[in-house]
């Protein structure tokens, strides 16, 4: 027993001391989650890393494949919405709050991409030459498409006022977690997207694999200077793009074929020929599109996203027109009818194309009078791609307000479902021409969104946009 | 029953065992021991102390004591839970002598669990409520912390809904964090023991937390194998727990053998279970007549448009009782067989437990298997070793519900015009209606299983070096692992085109280990200074494994895991950690602690103790590692007073007061780091790396300075007892989850910020009305008040802090769970429109979200329980009516549900019908419409019409349980050679006194995080209400 006795006070003893010693490293749990700070910043691969997130931000339902088209073309003239309820009803009766959760979701997921290139901007040093221009291309093109795509939603266009200072959206250009930013001027905002594309368009390579290129920053430019209503710009950059530029495949716009492009093309999983900026879909993944796809398929007959009646029978019901029988499906609604756009499964998520670029290039044209050939040239190669032999083209002399005209009839047909619609509806607004979506004028309150909650609360600087819809 | 044969066979090994140790005896003075209604009581001590002889009873009650001498002697008899009795005894020659003791609920040497050790009732200096497993175990609830419900004062607990394994929600003196866990620390048999219901939710919320609800980890706990529950309630009682003790510690005592032959007892119970209140909703023609009237109200002409492309002629042939498809009458079983016994050296208790509770809801049941050994050997007078150890596996079959679907569509968007079946040929191949909510199709076409198996075991040994010096060291274990299992088949999946079903399995394995050693000295100076110090330390680790999920997902996908083990070679596992590990970042933590205890006693009449504990945890941040937290409290027994004893009526009359700090450590983990993630290949097959959390290094417990004072009484020799306390409880660096702004690029942020306080009184009052021979009547009454206020938030307008989803809102000056909404004066009779009042009181015609106020609160003023128990001979007749008065209930489905005929496409609930439909109507509910937008002015969506319209008064009064029960007369039960038979009839939950009009008012939400399962106390959304049941059962001792 006496044996015993010593043997337990051995080891009372021993486990009391070992306790005590032992209790620092004891509460030291090593990290899990991830990797901390320091070592994020000490390889190039990482900051690669920290790069190639920016596009499953790019690329996620609240932003490219699925939130932006969307609520474009919820504020847009070409969606039936009336049967949506809650956060997507506000945004389709456009009176939006600072409850919408869909809206916050949406406005939060840019400033991860912004957030995350500043990261890399600010680390620029440790990358290698052979990488420093593309990666700072990168950011700033991805830095230039988050603002881009968040002032074009939360505030009113450009050409507003003649100065542009009206309140655009916060500019964030550091790495900074500083709560209290007061909103920049819409012209601070285009100014700065302009010198990060431009930045873009002279870091970054002719090709970069699935990352944007030069042409990227180019075709994106062409896309902002449109917006903006500055035409010669608009016109050189997509001009460039189309003479000089490439796509994502490396091929040149002479080289896909246009005119006889199928339409499928587009939204296809191998990714588009038209294709100058994208986001690809990850196989094995249960698919980055399916989010998109799933707003506006057509299977099972009820989709979000519905298609007024009116727009299919415009864009859908002349049978030559070879868009008809392949983006849009009748459906056995009475009240509306749907897209086949974007049905097929894990499909790659193209952004910036082609058609896009010559529709800018054909209305800069217009706008500007100048080049009009070039501009009738590419509404009559859209118009032979849709309608083939049967097309109606438009004669070289025609007039600049005819090109116009129907330089805007084929973009609602080309850009359907691709969230453009509404953006042209406030840039024409803004350029002065009578612009209405149903029924209301282009800069009523509604027309733009109520930032979300989360921006404002912490942030006493912040003004938030007036309120009271488009009545 | 396979089970039931092995379970019987090793009993009788155990049982063979512990009687061959079983001890010979001399005689002088012999007997028995027996309780107030002649049975034996095993195990009680029989001493004479001035000779130092002593013995235990055996099985049957019988003692010994030999050598004594002719003469008189003082012999005391003593057992837990009943007075002690000393009586002189005149020994001549083989003496025989029988001792009746008389139960001790209220005596002043009644053992009391205490943190670390006992502590009879006078030396007490906390608050703490006990409970006896008794009164657990005849409670029929879905786990035995739900039968703590109307027990203790100032212990609120609400069984949140009818879900079978799902989990109660208990508060101990109000609600003292934000977000922070609320929830008591469970501990069992002295160890902390793991039951968030998050757990294993993972960082990205896998795991538990699905489909509606929350699985409960305390649900495979046995309640028969309960002895006492022993609630800690101030820092007096709980501050030997340091930082986990602010929220109250609820202390949980297993059975132990007791000395003597072995006795077994069988219990069997079988009940039938519905659903305690059902909501009633819209038939087909309701539901489309409203539609069409809210199309017209719009303005518009011809057929309404139907949802999901339902034709009128297809609508009006239908009428689809979702309700009824989703509900039934469901039969529940329980077995249970333990039995007890033991030597000298030896003492046992083993248990085994099936238990089949299916709930009301078409395919939810929860199944129960459970066995324990509890094990103590006496080496010698200085070393004794006890084991305890249970295993226990919980089967539920889950359903979706609430907003997840299932029962909660049939309460929501299953529309009556909606059909269950179509014809495939002509609905893309599927044969179900697919374009609308369809719980019989997400019912037919699920098959999912949680399967909890949990083993708790822990093993002590107390060493007594030298006489009043107890060494006790012990290391536990308490391990869990849950398969959470689930199928979708290709009908429920893909809807149009079936091709892709999914099997998913959610493994998760918790592993919390824990060892502690304490030391124990009891001295005195003389009879009138009395110590008991204790001190310890104890290090604690818990570690959760888990898959973020394994997955087949595709045409291969044809079934659930379980059933088809050989489907998981083709499934694809993902981690929940960046480096392909199983542990999540939040996954583990650990406490390692030093703590002691110094009880003093003067002349039986002061008591005073004071305590501290450091704590030092891993989920604190490096710049706050260790905490410290003392705490002093007092006691004096004035009816030790010889003024206090000349009164007679006066029984007990004791006075407490208390101080002290203890702390919540119920936080995230790893929360204070900051955090790059990985993920391998996740774009362009390449890995990405991205920011997804930031640091705060200050991180640290919640600090709760508490003040207890009350007074513990017994008049009339204990006819009448009961206890008042007062309780004053403030919380300061209490946590928030922050929303950081969105264009900081980082999502939100735990800051210890809050301040709040809960100040309260309770009173107890137990009375024996009637005690006769051969009738008798007591009632124990209790009812505690709370008054909850946010001090502070650290100036942060309330809508910064995450949570919240129910519209209930951080306030300062406020209490917790506050609803802020605007306030609705009633309908414009002219045209139908709703009349709101805006911030000062004045009426305005349009809603505005500017115009919300502190409009009700979801916690109550005061809540408590009246037991009634009446005894005519072997009869038994017992009541437990629960209340709850002052709190509001927020339902915030409700404003769907009044409005479901717009193109919210809900069903409309019954008492929504009372609505303005033409100019002149006087009616308690506006208009309906179509489209928002030709809704009420200044109502953007239907999800933002937060209004005191669907604010309801949430007090009531329940018959929580009755039951009549039947005692076999003694000599009927010796003819059976049963030493005890009961036949008893339990309803549960049979009456509700409410003005609720939409089902049970005793709900909750389950919620994915803290914040709002402390914030929405008393929501429901969607919740299936509670289950009404009737159990038959028995008892038997032999």
């Amino acid at each position: 027993m006496k044996t015993l006795n010593r043997y337990i006070f051995s080891f009372l003893t021993a486990t009391a001391v070992l306790g005590f010693q032992g209790c620092e490293k004891a509460l030291e749990l090593d990290p899990l989650g991830g990797i901390e700070k320091e070592e994020v910043f000490n390889s190039e691969a990482n900051i690669k890393s920290l790069l190639n997130s920016v596009y499953t931000v790019i690329g996620s339902d609240k932003w490219s494949n699925g939130r932006i088209p969307q609520f474009n073309d919820l504020l847009g003239d070409e969606f039936f919405g009336a049967q949506l309820g809650s956060t997507k009803g506000e945004i389709y009766n456009r009176n939006t709050s600072v409850f919408n959760d869909d809206i916050k979701g949406l406005h939060k997921e840019p400033y991860y991409a912004i957030q995350r290139s500043n990261q890399v901007l600010d680390n620029i040093g440790i990358v290698s030459a052979g990488f420093k221009d593309n990666a700072e291309g990168q950011a700033k093109f991805a830095r230039a498409l988050g603002h881009f795509d968040l002032v074009k939603l939360f505030a009113q266009p450009y050409n507003t006022n003649t100065d542009n200072a009206h309140a655009g959206i916060i500019l964030q250009l550091t790495v900074s977690v500083e709560s209290a930013v007061a909103r920049a001027t819409v012209k601070q905002v285009y100014d700065q997207i302009i010198l990060d594309l431009k930045d873009a368009e002279a870091k970054l390579p002719s090709q970069n694999g699935i990352y944007p290129t030069k042409w990227a920053a180019k075709a994106l430019l062409a896309r902002v200077y449109f917006q903006m209503n500055k035409f010669t710009e608009a016109y050189t950059y997509a001009n460039d793009v189309l003479t000089n530029g490439l796509n994502v495949r490396g091929q040149s716009y002479a080289q896909i074929g246009y005119t006889n492009l199928a339409y499928a093309d587009r939204f296809s999983v191998a990714g588009s020929k038209e294709s100058i900026f994208e986001v690809v879909n990850e196989a094995g993944l249960s698919g980055r599109s399916n989010s998109y796809r799933d707003l506006y398929k057509s299977e099972g007959s009820n989709p979000e996203m519905k298609l007024m009646n009116s727009i299919y029978t415009a864009n859908a019901t002349d049978v030559n027109d070879k868009r008809g029988a392949a983006w849009y499906a009748a459906g056995t609604s009475a009240d509306w009818k749907m897209l086949k756009k974007f049905d097929v499964q894990n499909f790659t998520t193209t952004l910036i194309h082609f058609t896009e670029m010559k529709l800018i290039r054909a209305e800069s044209a217009a706008e500007t009078g100048l080049n009009l050939p070039v501009g009738i040239a590419d509404l009559n190669d859209i118009k032979s791609r849709a309608f083939g032999a049967a097309a109606v083209l438009l004669p070289a002399n025609a007039s600049a307000s005819l090109l116009k005209d129907q330089v805007r009839v084929q973009r609602e047909k080309e850009m359907i479902g691709e969230g453009d619609r509404a953006q042209q509806i406030k840039r024409i607004g803004a350029k002065g021409e009578t612009s209405f979506s149903r029924g209301v004028v282009w800069n009523c309150n509604g027309m733009i969104l109520q930032f979300p909650g989360t921006e404002f609360n912490l942030n006493p600087l912040f003004v938030k946009n007036p309120e009271g819809g488009c009545n | 029953m396979k089970v039931f044969y092995l379970m019987k066979h090793s009993l009788l090994v155990w049982l063979a065992l512990i009687t061959l140790t079983a001890n010979a005896q001399t005689s002088s003075l012999a007997g028995k021991v027996l309780d107030e209604t002649g049975q034996p009581l095993p195990g009680a001590s029989v001493q004479i102390k001035n000779l130092q002889k002593s013995t235990t009873t055996t099985g049957d009650g019988a003692y010994q004591l030999g050598g004594l001498s002719n003469g008189t002697v003082t012999v005391t008899v003593s057992y837990i839970g009943y007075q002690s009795h000393s009586q002189a005894v005149s020994i001549k020659g083989n003496t025989n002598l029988n001792f009746n003791l008389k139960p001790s609920a209220e005596s002043l040497n009644e053992v009391v669990v205490v943190g670390y050790g006992t502590q009879t009732r006078r030396e007490i200096t906390g608050s703490i409520a006990k409970v006896t497993g008794d009164q657990i175990a005849s409670t029929p609830a879905p786990s035995f912390e739900s039968a703590l419900a109307g027990r203790a004062a100032g212990v609120q607990v609400t069984t949140g809904s009818g879900i079978a394994g799902s989990s109660a929600q208990i508060r101990i003196r109000g609600i003292g964090s934000i977000s922070g866990g609320g929830e008591p620390l469970y501990v069992i048999d002295g160890i902390p023991m793991t039951s968030d219901i998050f757990s294993g939710a993972g960082a990205n919320g896998d795991g538990r937390v699905r489909a509606g609800f929350n699985q409960n980890p305390l649900a495979t706990l046995n309640p028969n194998d309960i002895e006492s529950v022993d609630i800690l309630k101030d820092a007096g009682a709980a501050g030997i727990y340091g930082s986990r003790g602010a929220n109250g510690v609820i202390l949980i005592t297993t059975k132990r053998g007791k000395a003597g032959a072995p006795k077994f007892n069988f219990s069997s119970k079988v009940g039938l279970s519905s659903a305690s209140n059902r909501p009633h909703y819209t038939n087909s023609e309701q539901w489309l007549q409203l539609r069409q009237e809210a199309w017209e109200n719009d303005g518009n002409t011809g057929l309404a448009p139907l949802p999901a492309n339902i034709t009128w002629e297809d609508a009006k042939k239908t009428n689809t009782d979702w309700w009824d498809l989703t509900t039934r009458e469901a039969v529940s079983q329980d077995y249970s067989l333990s039995v007890s016994g033991g030597g000298k050296k030896y003492k046992a208790f083993l248990s085994g437990a099936w238990n089949d509770n299916p709930s009301y809801i078409v395919g939810n049941s929860y199944k129960r298997l459970s066995t324990r050994g509890n094990l103590d050997y006496t080496f010698n007078d200085k070393l004794s070793v006890s084991l305890s150890s249970s295993w226990a596996q919980g089967d539920n079959q889950r359903v979706l519900a609430a907003w997840a679907g299932g029962i909660g569509d049939a309460m929501s968007s299953a529309l009556p015009i909606f059909p269950i079946y179509k014809d495939p040929a002509t609905n893309d191949g599927n044969p179900y209606f697919f374009n609308g909510a369809n719980p019989v199709r997400s019912e037919e076409n699920t098959d999912w299983r949680t399967l909890d198996t949990r083993w708790i075991s822990n093993v002590y040994l107390n060493y007594t070096p030298i006489k009043d010096l107890t060494i006790r060291v012990g290391g536990s274990l308490d391990y869990n692992d849950t398969q959470q299992d689930r199928y979708q088949s290709k009908y429920l999946i893909d809807g149009a085109k079936p091709i892709n079903g999914q099997s998913l399995r959610f493994p998760v394995w918790v592993t919390n280990y824990n060892t502690n050693a304490t030391a124990t000295y009891n001295f005195k100076f003389t009879d009138k200074h009395k110590f008991t110090a204790l001190a310890g330390v104890e290090y604690q680790r818990s570690v959760t494994k888990q898959y973020s999920r394994i997955e087949l997902f595709g045409p291969n996908a044809t079934g659930v895991f379980y059933k088809n083990p050989d489907l998981l070679d083709q499934a694809t596992k993902y981690y929940v950690n960046d480096k392909g590990g199983l542990i999540a970042p939040d996954g583990r933590w650990a406490f390692a602690s030093v703590f002691a205890r110094l009880n003093y006693t003067y002349n039986d009449k002061f008591v005073i103790q004071a305590l501290a504990r450091t704590d030092g945890s891993s989920r604190f941040g490096p710049n706050n590692k260790y905490g410290f937290f003392p705490a002093i409290s007092g006691a004096w027994i004035a009816s030790q007073e010889d003024f206090v004893k000349s009164m007679e009526w006066v029984s007990l009359l004791k006075f407490r007061a208390g101080y002290g700090i203890t702390g919540n450590a119920n936080i995230p983990s790893d929360k204070w780091r900051s955090y790059y993630k990985v993920d391998e290949g996740k774009y362009g097959n390449e890995p990405i790396i991205y920011p997804s959390q930031l640091a705060n290094p200050d991180l640290k417990w919640e600090d709760i300075r508490s003040i207890d004072l009350a007074l513990e009484y017994g008049f009339l020799n204990n006819r009448i007892t009961g206890e008042i306390s007062y309780y004053n409880k403030k919380t300061t660096d209490a946590l928030l989850n922050i929303n950081l702004p969105d264009h900081v690029g980082y999502e939100s942020q735990y800051r210890n910020l809050g301040k709040i306080r809960n100040q309260g009184f309770e009173l107890s009052l137990n009375t024996k009305n009637i005690v006769g021979k051969d009738f008798s009547w007591t009632t124990n009454f209790n009812i505690a008040t709370n008054n909850n206020k946010i001090l502070d938030v650290g100036g942060l307008p309330s809508e910064a802090i995450q949570g919240g989803t129910n519209d209930t809102r951080v306030i300062v000056g406020y209490p917790i769970g506050t609803n802020f909404l605007v306030r609705y004066a009633g309908v414009d009779p002219a045209d139908g429109n709703p009349i709101w009042l805006d911030k000062d009181g004045n009426q305005t015609k349009t809603y505005s979200p500017d115009n919300r106020v502190a409009a009700g609160k979801v916690t109550p003023d005061f809540s408590g329980g009246l037991t009634n128990t009446f005894n005519y001979k072997g009869f038994e007749f017992s009541t437990l009516f629960t209340f709850v008065k002052g709190q509001d209930l927020w339902d915030n489905s409700a404003k769907f549900q009044f409005q479901g005929a717009s193109t919210q496409n809900w069903v409309v609930r019954e008492d929504f019908f009372d609505r303005w439909r033409k100019p002149g109507d006087i009616a308690k509910y506006p208009r309906s419409y179509y489209n928002t937008a030709n809704g009420y002015p200044g109502v953007t969506a239907q999800y933002l019409f937060n209004s005191n319209m669907f604010l309801y008064d949430g007090s009531y009064i329940k018959l929580k349980q009755a039951t009549i029960a039947y005692t076999l007369p003694a000599e009927a039960m010796r003819k059976l050679k049963l030493s005890n038979v009961k036949f008893y009839l339990t309803g549960v939950n049979l009456l509700t006194f409410t003005k609720y009009p939409g089902g049970d008012p005793e709900v909750a939400r389950d919620y994915e995080n803290a914040t709002d399962r402390n914030l929405s106390a008393n929501v429901t959304y969607l919740t299936p209400p509670q289950q009404k049941s009737f159990i038959l059962g028995v008892n038997l001792n032999f």
